[in-house]
């Protein structure tokens, strides 16, 4: 039984709201000895939390315990939220595949190739040079001595 | 806060009909005193003596007035009178109880009902954390400012962190076994 089907059946459709009450403080837990970690504040390593889904895993009676019930939901939120992230991973690797295979399909554009798509596209669509954006040097016929109209 | 609203009226109306006692501006005010156990023996001497509609005034008076003189045995004499007050017809048992458990006890009575937590709690958890919240900050005066009781009340604190917790995932699990079946 998963988890989530837990949760909902003993937490969510077992027990009323004062019974869970009941469950997270414990009928004899002092509250030190049974004290989790919660979500967000807990920093625990990788390591450490596999530990405690060890131990609700192993603990074949469910979520009854009061750490049980506070590390199950902390685990299954943390699973719910690690679902989403591992999906934008796979659909980026996926993208990223993709983007290969077409490399791989269509070989590598050289620098000639690349031109020749510039002036076609120019001729399609009009596209024209980009005008530099420092001023070009005069040309050289202009740059010589000036010579009136008026000179024979 | 619930119990108050509820209340109100029942008592004004009640107070309509018995009208003579301690009709006269100021008749029914406490005296003025920093010491808890004159402060409850006024509370009952007034309230025997036709104040009832003033129990929630006189109320938070006592819990202002045992702030001052804060101490384990507070707790005691909060009990004895809300069993009192319910004796006396002041407030209903329930009432008595349940204004008992919001300032002294570490579970929370805005989070009880008789039904499931996916058909109760889950149809509106916001609202009641919003509630266990500011039943929280009764508890600090009530536990921590009067009883002197800081282990129970960071207990109450830690119960309500870990009720946020434990909500979020129970009530997303009934979500999405719901919309399954």
């Amino acid at each position: 039984m998963s988890l989530e089907q837990r949760l909902s059946s003993e937490l969510g459709r077992g027990m009323t709201p004062w019974q869970l009450q009941e469950t997270l403080l414990g009928k004899t837990a002092t509250g030190k000895a049974t004290e989790p970690k919660l979500r967000g504040r807990s920093g625990l390593r990788l390591s450490q939390r596999f530990r405690q889904y060890y131990s609700l895993v192993a603990n074949s009676g469910g979520p009854s315990s009061p750490a049980m019930a506070v590390i199950a939901s902390d685990i299954y939120l943390d699973m719910a939220e690690a679902s989403v992230l591992i999906a934008q991973t796979r659909e980026e690797i996926a993208r990223a595949t993709l983007m290969e295979e077409l490399n791989q399909s269509f070989g590598t554009i050289t620098p000639e190739m690349q031109s020749v798509v510039d002036g076609v596209k120019t001729i399609l669509f009009g596209e024209g040079v980009a005008l530099p954006a420092v001023a070009d040097a005069p040309a050289a016929g202009e740059s010589g001595e000036f010579v009136s109209e008026l000179a024979w | 806060m619930q119990p108050r609203t509820t209340l109100a009226p029942i008592l004004a109306a009640a107070a309509l009909a018995v009208a003579g006692c301690a009709t006269s501006p100021g008749a029914c005010e406490l005296a003025d005193t920093n010491r808890s156990e004159a402060a409850f023996a006024g509370a009952r001497t007034a309230l025997a003596g036709g104040c009832e509609t003033h129990f929630f005034t006189y109320l938070d008076q006592l819990l202002e007035v045992a702030e001052e003189d804060p101490g384990p045995v507070q707790k005691e004499r909060f009990s004895e009178f809300l069993v009192w007050s319910a004796d006396q017809g002041v407030i209903s048992r329930k009432q008595a109880q349940t204004l008992y458990n919001r300032y002294f006890n570490v579970k929370f009575v805005s989070l009880a009902g008789d039904y499931n937590n996916c058909s109760s709690t889950c149809r509106r958890p916001a609202a009641v954390l919003a509630d266990m919240e500011a039943e929280l900050r009764d508890k600090e005066q009530g536990l921590l400012k009067i009883s002197r009781d800081a282990d129970s009340y960071y207990r109450a604190n830690r119960l309500l962190q870990e009720s946020e917790l434990v909500l979020e995932a129970t009530c997303r699990a009934c979500d999405v076994r719901s919309a399954s079946r």
